[in-house]
């Protein structure tokens, strides 16, 4: 393949990391915002968002292009290709981050439940955890790293879910004024779980791209 | 957008009775590649002949309109031919050395300019093979016939030669259809070099080639310019259904 597909495919990496790092961020910070209660924190993932979007259109449009100018084959097409499907779990993982933020928004003032949130606090932060371990795996194209994430935080996340599922569960039948939060935390708490979801397709896309396999994690 | 710094308006080509080009209104922008595509016998060669006279030798070809190179029409009575196509060069589609050594074959040009210093013409082949990307495989080698090298290696020689006199556009005729795929990369990475300093509108039959280096497309069909645009466009949503059909491979 020429001089120019090389740097082109060189700059959409860079772009593609660039979005990993913007998402990375909405993913921590919206988690953060959840957990000190902090609206402003929250509305600026929730505002960041469109450049997230607006970067995932681009990468897309890029790799199209590149597609249909080089026709790249083997470890190029891998490259070309990876990002193209990546992209995507990027951009609804940033979603998802911006789901918590506005999550974060609404629960302000309402009742809580203080043992529920300890649990969503440990769960954000290792689903963000989980998230930037794969984008890094991708970057290095490191499946063995990629595997090992996956592996390594699959029980972990669900059972996260499960503990905060239960007691909101119990609090609603208890007690009709902390049903607004309970849906919340139920909400936030499948929001992360989706994020650990994406972040194990990543680590799949990762596999793909090392070894050209098409394999399912977990 | 700056001036062109080639354009044609209203061209019209005649072979005897049969005309070979309609109407063909196209501007070349400095520094950028071109390329010209179509199926065989569309007029792109015919085409590319015109902008530097090379139709003149052949018998029977009436053309009318206009070939501007810098707001000169070049078909002008005052058109010096020599002048013009040191000022637009050409490389054709087989390699054609001289059959001499590769340092006469750069230096050929320059000699007929009158040029004569001999610490002049040494760097100037130097700085042409150079920029031609085959320098370093003929510089142990520079009076040796440059018919000893190989295909890619000759073509680089044909492109540094025309480099020596310092044109501002090289017209390619299918530079790399004789080549195989290392050299047609070879060539193809000098190209964009080359478009740093020049103005390059090319020929070719390899579409992949014309997406992978051009900034321009224009696809010809029937002596008629179909469309022109960026090439991105042409071959991600070009305009026109024949276009889009001929680069995705359905005819032609």
């Amino acid at each position: 393949m020429g001089k120019v597909f090389d740097e082109e495919i060189v700059t959409l990496k860079a772009d593609f990391m660039k979005l990993g790092a913007m998402v990375g961020e909405a993913i921590t910070n919206a988690g953060q915002a959840f957990i000190d209660h902090d609206v402003h924190a929250a509305q600026t993932v929730v505002t960041n968002d469109h450049e997230i979007n607006h970067l995932q259109i681009h990468i897309e449009k890029r790799s199209f292009e590149m597609i249909a100018l080089y026709q790249p084959v083997t470890g190029d097409l891998r490259e070309v290709v990876g990002i193209l499907k990546a992209v995507t779990d990027l951009e609804r993982a940033g979603d998802h981050a911006r789901n918590i933020a506005r999550a974060a928004i609404s629960i302000k003032g309402k009742p809580r439940i203080g043992d529920v949130e300890r649990i969503v606090a440990t769960m954000a932060k290792e689903v963000s955890e989980q998230y930037n371990e794969s984008i890094s795996s991708y970057g290095e194209a490191d499946q063995d790293r990629a595997k090992e994430t996956a592996k390594r935080f699959d029980k972990v996340i669900d059972s996260h879910y499960n503990d905060i599922a239960a007691p909101s569960y119990q609090a609603m039948a208890k007690d009709p004024e902390i049903v607004n939060a309970a849906i919340i935390y139920l909400n936030v708490a499948k929001d992360l779980g989706r994020i650990s979801d994406y972040s194990t397709n990543i680590c799949e896309w990762t596999i793909y791209l090392a070894t050209g396999k098409i394999i399912e994690l977990n | 957008m700056t001036a062109p710094i080639i354009s044609t308006n209203n061209l019209d080509l005649y072979y005897g009775d049969f005309q070979a080009l309609h109407q063909i209104k196209l501007a070349f922008q400095e520094n950028e590649i071109s390329a010209l595509i179509g199926p065989s016998g569309c007029g792109k060669s015919t085409f590319l002949r015109c902008l530097n006279r090379m139709n003149d030798m052949i018998d029977g070809v009436t053309i009318t309109g206009a070939v501007n190179f810098r707001d000169q029409d070049i078909y002008s009575p005052q058109t010096n031919l020599v002048d013009l196509r040191k000022e637009i060069g050409m490389v054709f589609q087989q390699p054609n050395p001289f059959p001499f050594s590769v340092y006469d074959n750069i230096t050929y040009g320059l000699r007929i300019a009158g040029v004569k210093d001999k610490q002049k013409l040494d760097e100037i082949v130097e700085r042409s093979l150079k920029q031609a990307a085959v320098w370093d495989e003929v510089k142990d080698h520079l009076y040796d016939n440059a018919l000893s090298f190989s295909g890619g290696q000759q073509q680089r020689i044909c492109i540094a030669r025309v480099l020596a006199v310092s044109p501002s556009v090289i017209l390619m005729d299918e530079p790399t259809s004789a080549l195989d795929p290392i050299s047609s990369a070879n060539i193809e990475n000098t190209l964009l070099e080359l478009k740093k300093d020049y103005t390059i509108i090319i020929v070719t039959h390899n579409l992949q080639q014309a997406s992978r280096i051009s900034d321009r497309t224009a696809f010809f069909m029937e002596g008629r310019v179909v469309e022109y645009d960026d090439t991105t466009k042409m071959f991600v949503n070009p305009d026109d259904k024949q276009t889009e059909d001929y680069v995705s491979g359905r005819f032609g």
